[in-house]
């Protein structure tokens, strides 16, 4: 019932939702979840929401599971590569275990 | 004249928009919690840009498109020349990064839907009438300046990476990405709707009716975003702040003075003039951080959001509306 997978996580600027999601089908993710991110770190307090500016500068937590290890790793390799010189973001990939393992 | 000038400001101190724009910094300054969700503000806007919308769709299709051409030219020179202007003022200057100051360059190039439709709002209490279809050059600012600015930031890029074959940057994703933001897209509807469509009824039931008290939720938004902002502003260059004051003057007279032509040659209305004035005198609040966001990633927005949100708007509400008024009644014996 159980099986090992990856979890790739990614918090970084809303702006590049859709710059991160073309990279994860690119690297043949199958599927991704998103929810709205907020916290503090070398970029200092990057709040939930700030006003009119909400979405441009708001953030977002980008969850990918994958079976295979090499598709977690691409992921990873080119969201860091192209945009963590120029905008805030994190990226981690932790060891899960699914159910229903064709989902992924 | 000077005392006209000080009559004018001390009355428009007093309109409900520009006391709740000074409301909103106060309210933020004293750390009240005033929330106004973001879902609201956006909402606001959406009013805004279809009142002006529909009022320039309907103005287009009763009269003459030909009236429109010179100064949709002349706005889209404002925004070509607002760019060069901080290129060779702003980013030549000490401490200043060039990719931040041409961000924010062109943030005071594009427009603010906010400050345009203040100034509207002061120039119908005033008794001064305008062509409806100002909104409509909106875009013919806001492009070209956002467009040059993010060209010549990646320009400037390629130059200092040294890359042997320059990259052609190219120009139709900026564009389509600024006709697809939430305010332009918002006005080109209303545009299309009171050209195509009789609109009449509901935008004076509704749209025209709300118009004005939504302006001051906004208000009230805008100085909120401007005192926060300001804080942001500490962690750059002194010259941010000084060009976030002169800019939107600068700016504002060069739109005057080309309004001042067109009223010349193709009998632009006095109102248009101090309206083009106002526009030019705007920087982007809405649309414009977004695209700059993603067309110059490395500027940093402190800099640019700082200068624009922080000083540029409300000096272009506070400061600009009252003085462009000042000076069209002054220029034009109003």
């Amino acid at each position: 019932m159980f099986n090992p997978a990856k979890k790739v996580v990614i918090v970084t600027e809303k702006i590049l939702l859709k710059n991160v999601v073309q990279i994860i089908h690119a690297a043949g993710g199958t599927g991704y979840t998103v929810i709205d991110a907020g916290g503090e770190g070398h970029r200092g307090v990057r709040a939930g929401s700030m006003g009119g500016h909400g979405e441009a500068f708001a953030n977002v937590k980008i969850e990918v599971i994958t079976a295979r290890p090499e598709v977690a790793r691409e992921i990873v390799t080119q969201v860091v590569d192209r945009y963590f010189g120029n905008f805030a973001g994190i990226a981690y990939v932790e060891d899960v275990e699914v159910v229903r393992s064709h989902q992924f | 004249m000077l005392l006209d000038l000080f009559h004018t400001f001390i009355t428009q101190f007093q309109t409900p928009t520009l006391a709740f724009l000074i409301g909103g910094m106060l309210a933020a300054a004293l750390g009240c919690r005033i929330d106004i969700p973001d879902a609201i503000y956006r909402f606001c806007v959406f009013m805004l840009l279809m009142r002006i919308g529909i009022g320039a769709g309907v103005e287009i299709r009763n009269g003459d498109l030909d009236d429109m051409l010179v100064p949709a030219l002349f706005s889209a020179a404002t925004g070509v020349g607002i760019v060069l202007l901080g290129w060779f003022t702003l980013a030549r200057l000490p401490g200043v990064r060039r990719d931040d100051a041409l961000a924010t360059a062109g943030l005071f190039g594009a427009v603010s839907a906010s400050t345009m439709a203040a100034g509207m709002f002061m120039l119908e209490d005033a008794g001064i009438a305008f062509e409806a279809w100002i909104g409509a050059l909106y875009p013919f600012m806001d492009i070209p300046a956002l467009v040059l600015a993010i060209v010549l930031a990646n320009l400037h890029a390629q130059k200092q990476q040294g890359a042997g074959r320059a990259q052609r940057v190219a120009v139709w994703p900026i564009v389509k990405e600024s006709l697809q933001g939430p305010a332009l897209s918002a006005m080109l509807l209303g545009i299309a709707i009171g050209l195509l469509a009789r609109p009449e009824a509901v935008y004076e039931d509704f749209y025209d009716l709300l118009f004005r008290g939504l302006l001051t939720v906004l208000m009230v938004v805008m100085g909120i975003e401007a005192y926060q902002r300001l804080n942001e502003l500490r962690k750059v260059a002194h010259w941010y702040a000084a060009y976030a004051v002169i800019a939107p003057i600068t700016h504002g007279l060069l739109g005057f003075g080309l309004g001042y032509l067109a009223h010349l040659w193709v009998g632009f209305s006095p109102g248009g003039v101090i309206l083009l004035a106002v526009i030019a005198a705007s920087s982007s609040d809405i649309s414009g951080p977004p695209t700059l966001r993603a067309g110059i990633p490395s500027a940093n927005p402190s800099a640019y959001l700082g200068a624009s949100t922080g000083i540029g708007t409300p000096v272009a509400i506070a400061l600009c509306i009252p003085l462009f008024l000042a000076l069209g009644q002054w220029v034009f014996k109003l």
